[in-house]
């Protein structure tokens, strides 16, 4: 293998230029183990970093796919298409065209009185579900609610004309929202609001905070009329705090466990696993530790009990689990 | 119409029905490369592909009837593309090949990242063509053709080093015009985003 450089890299000591030239390295030789470690350290060192990092390796392959674009003639393609739409159109009779124009005139009439029908605002329904309970709805859109324990949704038994709007009065639900970019869907919380053309979400809605995590497609959150809104995508998840008006965001993870039973913990520092553990399992878990413990852990659980995944922290981290009347602690041993 | 809203089956069908073969054409031309891109994954033959894409919007023309039910002809199209590329390769190869997964198990959702991709090399390609002369030809040896930076330099008589320049060049210069169209891609889009706030 030929070495394109003569001293070990060190990210350190290196300023722009360089590392432009590390990462085509390593992207021209991903195998090469130092390669690795230099890239994994600069990428590691800062968020921008990684976004320089993800840039170029987004560039490097999409430009390969490019190629095959290379040997297209798209005037070509054009003037084939137009020859073939050419054996394949039938002109219309001028008679023709005055029958379909009635036609329009009478289907457009009917519309308006229809719509005239349709225009006062839709009544809504109400679904609410109590301790310990489950239940979902379909509305008349093919959009699906699932709502959680002690929920309340209402929704209305047909859509007004330009938007579909339902009402999340309070709880926790899972939205599987169909797809129709002419007739957006909005969540109504309060004085909140979440927009999306169709996709699917959760929403945890107590007094003070909304939690929104994003599982597909993409939404727009709207905290108050006229507050800066944001759009969030697949995975991405944010925090409001209705009291004092700030947000966080954050990446959305196990949001919808108690729908799915599953927990996935993917790269997921250990101080959020016990976060999510604690949601899931109704229980206090806390870690304790007097080391920086920057490990990150990769598991997934389906329908496991707490006590299964305790086992198996404990045997990865080698905690000493204590269990006391209201919380349980995982503590470091010392060393 | 713009090219643009065209959204669901029944637009299209209303522009089929109205015979507007300009308008028509232009979304084909708006579409191809992109469907072209998706077809990549499952057949090698361009040509194919080619005719294969021509296809299925020809029918379309013919019988605009079978959109009616259709809500996303973004997916209706790589859904057909990939189905049909999928079909003609299982023709090819032997009966053991035809575990393939039929793209109507593709979401909505995936087809429109998947699109956006499409939208993004397009982009690249272009950026790619408008590079100096020498770095273009680099950049291309080494991305397109796979050539090792030893193959480049003595292709083009030039030396390693000259080499590693222009691809750091080529990455440099594309990144910069690449986050560029999309600031500006993204603006446009949250603008329409911000309008629709404004409105509620």
């Amino acid at each position: 293998m030929v070495c394109l450089y003569s001293t070990k890299p060190n990210s350190l000591m290196l300023n722009q230029p360089e590392y432009l030239d590390l990462i085509v390295r390593y992207l021209n030789h991903p195998q090469d183990e130092n390669l690795r470690a230099a890239i994994n350290s600069y990428r590691t060192e800062s968020a921008e970093h990684e976004q320089y990092f993800h840039d170029v390796e987004k560039i490097w392959n999409l430009s390969s796919k490019s190629a095959l674009l290379d040997g297209l003639d798209m005037r070509q393609v054009q003037a084939d298409f137009k020859h073939e739409l050419r054996k394949r159109t039938y002109k219309l009779s001028t008679g023709f065209v005055w029958l379909r124009n009635i036609a329009a005139t009478i289907i457009l009439l009917g519309m308006g009185y229809w719509l005239y029908n349709l225009s006062s605002k839709p009544a809504y329904l109400t679904i609410k579900t109590v301790a310990n309970q489950q239940d979902s709805v379909l509305l008349v859109d093919g959009s699906k609610v699932i709502l959680a324990e002690n929920s309340t949704v209402r929704y209305p038994a047909k859509f007004a004309v330009s938007s579909r709007e339902i009402y999340l009065d309070h709880g926790k639900a899972f939205f599987k929202i169909a797809k129709d970019p002419k007739h957006p869907f909005s969540v109504l919380m309060g004085e909140s609001k979440v927009k999306v053309l169709g996709t699917s979400f959760n929403i945890d809605y107590s007094p003070n905070k909304i939690d929104l995590d994003v599982k597909t497609g993409r939404v727009l959150f709207s905290p108050y009329k006229n507050g800066t809104s944001s759009i969030l995508i697949a995975g991405q998840a944010l925090s409001y705090n209705i009291t004092n008006k700030q947000f966080t965001t954050r990446v959305s993870q196990n949001a919808d466990a108690w729908l799915t039973n599953e927990l996935v913990f993917v790269d997921t520092p250990l101080e959020e696993v016990c976060k999510q553990l604690s949601s899931y399992y109704q229980k206090n878990i806390i870690l304790e530790t007097n080391q920086p413990l920057v490990k990150k852990f990769n598991a997934t659980f389906k329908s496991n009990s707490l006590t299964e995944v305790l086992a198996v922290l404990k045997e990865t981290y080698g905690f000493k689990i204590i269990h006391r009347k209201d919380t349980i602690t995982l503590k470091t041993p010392i060393n | 119409m713009d090219v643009a809203q065209i959204e669901t089956g029944r637009d299209l069908i209303s522009l089929i029905k109205r015979g507007q073969s300009a308008t028509f054409t232009r979304f084909y031309t708006s579409y191809f490369q992109k469907l072209i891109l998706a077809s990549d994954k499952y057949i090698s033959d361009v040509h194919t592909a080619e005719e294969i894409v021509q296809d299925i919007f020809l029918k379309i023309w013919e019988f605009p009837e079978n959109l009616a039910e259709v809500k996303s002809v973004k997916s209706y199209l790589y859904r057909s593309v990939i189905n049909a590329s999928i079909n003609y390769t299982n023709r090819q190869k032997s009966l053991e090949q035809h575990h393939l997964k039929l793209a109507t198990a593709f979401s909505d959702d995936y087809l429109s990242d998947l699109d956006e991709e499409n939208e993004m090399i397009i982009i690249l390609r272009n950026e790619i063509d408008k590079l100096p002369a020498q770095c273009k030809k680099v950049f291309k040896l080494s991305r397109f053709e796979n050539f090792k930076y030893k193959e480049i330099a003595q292709t083009l008589d030039i030396s390693e080093k000259t080499v590693e320049n222009h691809i750091g060049n080529a990455l440099k210069v594309l990144r910069a015009r690449f986050l560029e169209d999309q600031t500006l891609n993204k603006k446009g889009k949250s603008y329409l985003m911000m309008m629709s706030v404004y409105l509620y």
